[in-house]
């Protein structure tokens, strides 16, 4: 290939990367402060301005792991080059255009893995079925998953013989304890992974002290952290109530809002993971900088609209049932984060949505509109292989590659 | 030829309480002419990513949909108006009017267009395009606003086409509730005007409803956007026909309605016959176009 088509290539690959991370920081971030701007714990402008920068940073330093299963996980054999880069982000753009156009659901997880399978395969790729398989059982026990923790969290909040001095707290050690296992990519491991923990860089930096396989120092940390958040939140919804559900309710969001960056940019960035390192030199966090521009961008130019249209479902849902959905959204996405895989972050508070609603009885969905969700869940995938497949054998062929 | 009525309600798709007392104004206006009652519809809007979309349309009705519960029960009406209130669902506001339209069988239906800042592709806005296309009645949009204080004179400017039996009725329907007259315009262009004036005409005498008086005018120009201004300046509203059908929307939508409304400051209401949408090329164009 020449050198000209070679950098023509490059700069439509990254152009069509960074608006793919606008359009997912202005689409996919709104729900985690709609309902602290439900509640009238924030505005809606300082909340945008929030999402933004947690966002943005979330992509920075967990962006990572999902960056690079998009990128290389996803196919054995072959490494994907800049035309296929191109090709395979044009799909999955093309499928979310589709989407916002139409009105139907097209989660852009679904559409940029089925592109990247696609145009994969086309190169001469092997099937990482390995891969396949853990993505397929991971995106299988979302709805369930995601569901449940809603139900739970709900009906928790829900009783009556647990004040909400002592629930909240309770959901807010949860949280506290989880956020000292994330994995972060600025913390320095001693073990030498490219991402490590508060928790983790901790134990490893003392002596080691394992009881019956568990890391003692881990477990300790992570109890501090837990205690303290409790705490945290104790002293506040003992002060008042209302005012201890509004913090916590800012808490939350912003670690949502932080999992979500990490969560959603690896969609945008994982195409150039090839080009950019391999080809360019890059170094990942060049690439993960790109990415976390662009849904800084997008987060402060697009959500305000969309979190003005959204807060008020969220008020109407409830504080309970918006906690409900969100705690699990924040656990399924850094468990996502974790083992470096793809996932529609919509998808998981639809169903914290409907599980927190079944805690109080029926949660009055349309079993029609589901199954047309899940229809076009799985059309996305399928039909983005095919079309990714396709797409670049004619791109292939066109310019003679 | 006598235009069949639907005897159902005029619906009015409400977007925001401004506009309520002006659309339900013209809509009750218009269904004085037939047996119907007014029904003011907004719709509650579920986008593809939001995840209430997954609940049933009863659920969203009862339990999220409180801002356009809100609306509706804000919304002040006429004293001499029948109104009917409904909060549909549905994935923008325009596929939920079209619904309405099709579940109803309305006699017509009045929309609001505000002129707005930004600049899109779209001749009057999304839904309002949208409706114009495919909306299977007769549609009114009204630029809202700008109501006229009183109402003395509508001016109905004919050029010919499908559209001014459909313009005539709502220009018949504001007169006789107003006790206004009416007048009919046509600029000289290549010596038609005579024959749009009497068809005008005819078509004022053959709504079916009071007699309201009727004027006549034609005046020679080579700009008749420029003309149709000037001429509208003397009235209180201009009910415009929309062009003729054409091939593809913005000619549907129409240029010189557009540039009509960005040039004056009467309540000026756009109207477009039902019978122009349908049939196999139109949707044939529709699917091309999707």
């Amino acid at each position: 290939m020449t050198g000209l088509v070679f950098w023509v290539l490059v700069g439509l690959a990254t152009v069509t990367s960074f608006a793919t991370a606008w359009a997912l920081g202005a689409n996919s971030n709104s729900p985690p402060f709609a309902p602290a701007i439900g509640a009238n714990a924030v505005s809606t402008m300082r909340a945008a301005f929030l999402i933004g920068i947690l966002a943005a940073l979330g992509a920075l330093t967990q962006g990572g792991s999902i960056s690079e299963t998009v990128g290389s996980g996803l196919i054995d054999g072959v490494a994907f080059t800049s035309l296929a880069a191109t090709t395979g982000l044009l799909t999955a753009t093309a499928f979310m255009a589709f989407g916002v156009y139409t009105g139907y659901p097209v989660p852009a997880a679904f559409a940029t893995t089925g592109a990247m399978v696609g145009v994969g395969l086309s190169l001469g790729g092997a099937p990482a079925f390995e891969t396949y398989r853990r993505i397929a059982m991971f995106w299988a026990l979302v709805p369930p998953v995601s569901g449940g923790l809603a139900y739970l969290t709900a009906k928790l909040l829900r009783r009556d013989d647990i004040p909400e001095t002592v629930a909240i707290p309770l959901l807010a050690s949860v949280v506290g304890g989880i956020v000292a296992n994330i994995q972060l990519s600025i913390i320095p491991s001693p073990t030498g992974a490219a991402q490590e923990s508060v928790a983790g860089f901790l134990s490893g930096s003392v002596p080691s002290l394992t009881v019956a396989g568990v890391d003692v120092v881990t477990v300790v940390v992570t109890l501090l952290f837990a205690a303290l958040s409790f705490q945290f939140i104790r002293r506040r919804t003992q002060a008042s109530i209302d005012k201890g559900i509004k913090t916590f309710l800012v808490v939350l969001g912003s670690v949502v809002a932080f999992s979500s960056g990490g969560s959603q940019v690896g969609l945008a960035t994982g195409p150039l993971e090839n080009l950019y390192r391999a080809e360019l030199g890059l170094p990942a966090i060049g690439l993960l900088t790109l990415g976390a521009t662009g849904i800084l961008l997008g987060a402060w130019m697009g959500a305000p609209r969309l979190l003005q249209a959204t807060s008020r479902e969220y008020a109407q849902l409830g504080i309970r049932r918006s906690i409900a959905a969100l705690v699990p959204g924040f656990v399924i996405a850094q468990l996502a984060i974790t083992l470096g895989i793809p996932i529609s972050f919509n998808n998981i508070i639809i169903s914290g949505v409907i599980g927190g609603g079944l805690a109080g009885g029926s949660a009055g969905v349309s079993r029609r509109k589901i199954a047309m969700t899940l229809g076009f869940w799985f059309f996305t995938l399928g039909v983005s292989i095919v079309v990714g497949f396709g797409l670049y054998r004619l791109f292939a062929t066109v310019l003679g590659a | 030829m006598h235009h069949p009525t639907s005897d159902g309600p005029v619906l009015v798709g409400i977007e925001s309480l401004d506009d309520v007392q002006q659309l339900a104004r013209t809509a009750g206006d218009i269904a004085s002419l037939g047996a119907g009652a007014v029904r003011l519809v907004t719709v509650a809007v579920k986008q593809s990513d939001s995840p209430f979309r997954v609940f049933s349309d009863e659920t969203i009705v009862n339990e999220f949909a409180d801002s356009s519960h809100e609306l509706l029960d804000r919304a002040t009406t006429p004293a001499d108006v029948d109104v009917e209130r409904d909060v549909l669902v549905a994935r923008s506001a325009a596929r939920g009017l079209l619904a309405a339209v099709r579940e109803t069988d309305p006699a017509a239906l009045v929309v609001g267009w505000r002129a707005q800042e930004r600049r899109t592709d779209a001749v009057f806005g999304t839904t309002v395009d949208a409706l114009v296309e495919r909306a299977p009645c007769d549609l009114y949009v009204e630029r809202v606003g700008q109501e006229a204080n009183g109402v003395e004179s509508v001016l109905l400017p004919v050029a010919g086409g499908p559209h001014v039996e459909t313009a005539a009725r709502a220009a018949v329907a504001i007169a006789a509730r107003n006790d206004a007259r009416v007048f009919v315009f046509s600029v000289e262009t290549s010596g038609d005007a005579a024959a749009f004036v009497a068809e005008g005409r005819e078509a004022l005498a053959d709504v079916d409803g009071p007699e309201v008086p009727v004027e006549t005018t034609v005046r020679e120009s080579d700009d008749v956007t420029g003309a149709v201004v000037d001429e509208a300046a003397a009235h209180d509203v201009v009910v415009l026909g929309a062009t003729r059908k054409g091939p593809l929307r913005r000619k549907l939508a129409g240029s010189v309605p557009r540039r009509v409304v960005d040039r004056t400051d009467r309540t000026v209401i756009l109207a477009r016959n039902g019978d122009v949408v349908g049939g196999p090329l139109h949707d044939l164009g529709r699917l091309l176009r999707r």
